[in-house]
């Protein structure tokens, strides 16, 4: 069975931090830039616009992140720490230092609704191994 | 009816103490009450070769959607011989949770605490991780009594304490099994209602004296701002084999943090809070001495903090992050007069320091 994909992943997770830990996403919302995810499969573009996230495929990004599933599940897992996996090539950030900061922000408010949010752990097993109109209709969005 | 003059009380037995102290609350909100309750049951063992920290909870969580009531959650965290912690925290469905037929006992999956025939049965498994426990704990020495901890303007935390049991069982770690044999161990519950993220932080440690009987145990709490510039109570008490022989409390009691313990690599659950909530490397202490003193009675401490593991808990309403709880293996030395007679014990310890708003 294939598992979710990258951008599925982002979209259904986002979508349940609005519901579930409005605060965060708002705050997620405020400080996140474009940023370009390349994640094993087509990149795909997360931008913030009026308080709502748009996740396409064009248009410039202000920091692009480049990583895997594997290394993407170690670091939920915390079996891994951001710096190793940057330090170890595992996690690669390239854009300005500002961008970076700022993608850090993004990043804590992101974990911050991510704990706060019931659901969110069945859906992170989801993207471990479930197509997305699976998930999406399991978690009714 | 009131006793009978020229005739000491009779005291209540320990286990009655236990059955009025020991008794699940539950959150208001189960019966049309405002909600915003925590409680939890916590069990902690120090054996030769493991300790065990298990943590019961019932706590409202609000979210986007609403508020949860009386979520149950199981912390099972344990250490092995060579120092390093394992454990994680598993919520549970309340059709997977079951109170028991006395008012402590609970069931959340495969976890369960029972109080029967004058002693505490605890299993615990977790589910995704190699750990589990089946531990019988006889207490043996007198509760402290209920105490109310002011949290300053966040709310108010209870807790009951039976200071000293003897654990006997078996734990499960990483493929290995590991026997208690009347391993020391202690035990609280503690509910109120507040928010995590408010204006305060605490202090907690508690140290087996080991050795000759009767055996010293003592409890030292302390209740800070969030900033940990003001103390709002504070107090050693000490039990002398089933007695509670001595509380010194609020500013007869001074403490002074030394050193700084490394917290980098440490355990941090759950897991995914080590991307929130990065490891500050010089707000934990190597070395915690608490010095109480009145009257003629001195109680002097020291707790040698070795390693830790944390609980990261979310922090609660418009505050962002995590208030951050270290529990930290220790070893403490204790020296003092008490009504005249000099004592010194030393034994294993468990210190527990909160880092709000990190």
């Amino acid at each position: 069975m294939a598992a979710l994909d990258f951008a599925a992943f982002l979209e259904l997770s986002l979508r349940l931090l609005a519901r579930q830990a409005p605060e965060c996403y708002a705050r997620l919302a405020r400080v996140g830039d474009a940023v370009r995810f390349a994640v094993e499969g087509e990149p795909v573009r997360l931008r913030f616009e009026s308080g709502r996230h748009r996740i396409d495929r064009q248009g410039a990004a202000a920091l692009e992140v480049r990583s895997d599933r594997g290394t993407i599940g170690a670091l939920a897992a915390g079996e891994l720490s951001l710096l190793d996996a940057i330090l170890t090539e595992r996690f690669g950030l390239r854009g300005t230092a500002d961008a970076a900061a700022r993608f850090d922000a993004a990043l804590l408010a992101f974990v911050d609704g991510a704990v706060r949010s019931p659901s969110f752990p069945a859906l992170f097993d989801a993207f471990r191994r479930e197509r997305p109109a699976q998930a999406a209709a399991r978690f009714s969005l | 009816m009131m006793a009978p003059v020229g005739r000491p009380r009779p005291r209540t037995p320990i286990q009655a103490l236990i059955a009025e102290g020991d008794a699940w609350r539950r959150s208001p909100a189960s019966a049309g009450g405002a909600p915003g309750h925590k409680e939890w049951s916590r069990f902690l063992v120090l054996g030769s070769d493991v300790d065990l920290l298990v943590n019961l909870s019932l706590s409202d969580a609000a979210h986007g959607e609403g508020m949860r009531v009386d979520v149950p959650r199981a912390v099972v965290l344990a250490r092995g011989p060579d120092g390093a912690w394992e454990g994680d925290v598993d919520g549970y469905a309340h059709e997977d949770t079951a109170f028991g037929s006395g008012p402590i006992g609970l069931r959340m999956g495969a976890n369960a605490q029972h109080f029967r025939e004058h002693r505490y049965t605890l299993d615990v498994r977790l589910a995704r991780r190699d750990l589990a426990a089946r531990l019988s704990l006889r207490p043996i020495a007198r509760p402290a009594p209920i105490c109310a901890l002011a949290l300053g303007s966040a709310g108010a935390i209870r807790t009951f304490a039976v200071p000293r049991l003897e654990a006997t069982g078996e734990v499960a770690l990483r493929g290995r099994r590991f026997a208690l044999d009347g391993a020391p161990a202690y035990h609280d519950h503690d509910w109120g209602d507040f928010a995590w993220g408010g204006d305060f932080s605490w202090e907690r440690a508690i140290a087996f004296g080991s050795g000759r009987h009767p055996a010293w145990t003592l409890v030292f709490r302390r209740i800070l701002d969030g900033a940990r510039l003001r103390a709002l109570s504070q107090g050693v008490l000490l039990w002398r084999g089933a007695s509670h022989v001595r509380a010194i409390q609020g500013s007869d009691v001074s403490v002074e943090c030394r050193g700084f313990l490394p917290a980098r690599g440490a355990l941090r659950i759950p897991r995914a809070m080590r991307l929130a909530a990065p490891a500050a490397a010089a707000d934990l202490p190597k070395r915690l001495e608490v010095r109480a003193a009145r009257g003629g009675d001195v109680v002097e401490t020291a707790f040698e903090l070795l390693d830790l593991v944390e609980v990261a808990v979310p922090n609660e309403g418009c505050e962002p992050g995590a208030t951050r709880i270290a529990e930290a293996r220790a070893h403490a030395r204790s020296e003092g007069r008490m009504r005249g007679e000099p004592f010194r014990f030393e034994g294993p310890a468990l210190v527990e320091l909160t880092r709000g708003r990190a």
